[in-house]
């Protein structure tokens, strides 16, 4: 009787979870007095439900089966729209990605052919003399430009 | 109760095989499940609703489901996670039935009240008296001879925890029938 008692105190004063698990192992499940003050299978079956009691006339099959069909069915459709919609999604990133490809290329050849462009017209408007002649003799020329004109001086000069 | 290697057998023909094979687990793990669900819930409809549900989920993932494992035990996890989803739903149904109640009684007219109790089996004071844990390890222990271990891996807590679980209902019920000193009629 002391020790139920105390294994009761005990009980109240700490009522953590584990610490009971380790009183009911210790000493509520052997101890005859604790045990009397808890019901037994018997008793607690008058309160539950058993299986004996729902078998008859029991079947869950037919409702089950059309809802696995429906499910099987909803699966089915749902990985045949998630595979389209994977197809979309890669058709449409091919897309881009080649359109991305195209605009480099188009502005790739685009500046190419400015470059170009620019060089010819750089070479068109290059002043260039062949040589030059004083007096029937060939003469050392001197080409100045000042900058930020168009304007070309040049300077010959008879060789000594 | 079925033997550990029958058990093996079914759930290999039965997850294994085609929607037909799965019938066979069906009818053999309905009335457990089904009895389980009422003891939780309380409700013949609700319960039945949370045992399709798990066999449902039971077959969409069999592919989880280790063979070493105890099919009945698998089953009954998934069955309780359900159940504890009802009463949650039940739950919030009911607050905000109660709330919806209280703001605006002409809203609410003619709505049915929440489908909160009913059982045509169990004491409903029973369902008050006991948590759902309490109801499932008083359940498990007292219809299919479970331990504290083999509950606690079905309610997800240690042995420790299911063995006050269990102790804390038996202890109930037992001053519930001193209470009444034995004269309650439950059936």
């Amino acid at each position: 009787m002391g020790r139920c008692g105390l294994v009761n105190l005990m009980d109240r004063l700490v009522p953590l979870k584990a610490w009971r698990g380790y009183l009911i192992v210790r000493h509520r499940e052997h101890c005859p007095r604790c045990l009397a003050r808890l019901a037994s299978r018997e008793e607690a079956l008058r309160f539950l439900v058993r299986s004996e009691d729902v078998a008859p006339g029991l079947n869950l099959w037919p409702g089950l089966r059309r809802a696995l069909a429906g499910r099987t069915r909803a699966t089915a459709s749902e990985a045949a729209v998630s595979g389209m919609i994977w197809r979309r999604a890669f058709a449409a990133a091919g897309a881009i990605l080649l359109a991305v490809f195209g605009l480099w290329l188009f502005r790739s050849g685009i500046a190419v052919r400015t470059d170009r462009i620019a060089a010819e017209a750089s070479r068109d408007s290059r002043f260039k003399l062949n040589y030059v002649r004083v007096g029937g003799e060939p003469a050392t020329a001197y080409i100045y430009q000042p900058k930020g004109t168009d304007m070309i001086v040049v300077w010959a000069e008879r060789n000594p | 109760m079925m033997e550990l290697a029958e058990e093996r057998d079914l759930a290999e023909r039965g997850l294994l095989g085609e929607a037909e094979d799965f019938k066979k687990i069906v009818d053999t793990f309905s009335p457990p499940l089904l009895a389980l669900a009422l003891n939780i819930l309380g409700n013949r409809e609700d319960a039945e609703d949370a045992c399709q549900e798990t066999f449902l989920r039971a077959y969409l993932h069999r592919d989880s489901f280790d063979l070493e494992r105890s099919l009945r035990n698998w089953l009954m996890t998934i069955l309780y996670r359900r159940c504890l989803d009802h009463l949650k739903k039940k739950k919030r149904f009911k607050i905000f039935f109660n709330r919806a109640a209280w703001e605006s009684p002409e809203s609410v007219r003619g709505v049915p009240p929440a489908p909160v109790s009913g059982p045509k089996l169990l004491p409903p004071r029973l369902l008050d008296l006991l948590s759902p844990r309490e109801r499932t390890a008083l359940s498990l222990w007292a219809n299919e001879g479970y331990t504290a271990e083999e509950i606690s891996r079905i309610i997800d807590c240690s042995a420790s925890t299911a063995r006050v679980y269990l102790f804390n209902a038996r202890k109930k019920i037992k001053a519930f029938l001193e209470k009444d000193n034995g004269t309650m009629r439950t059936r």
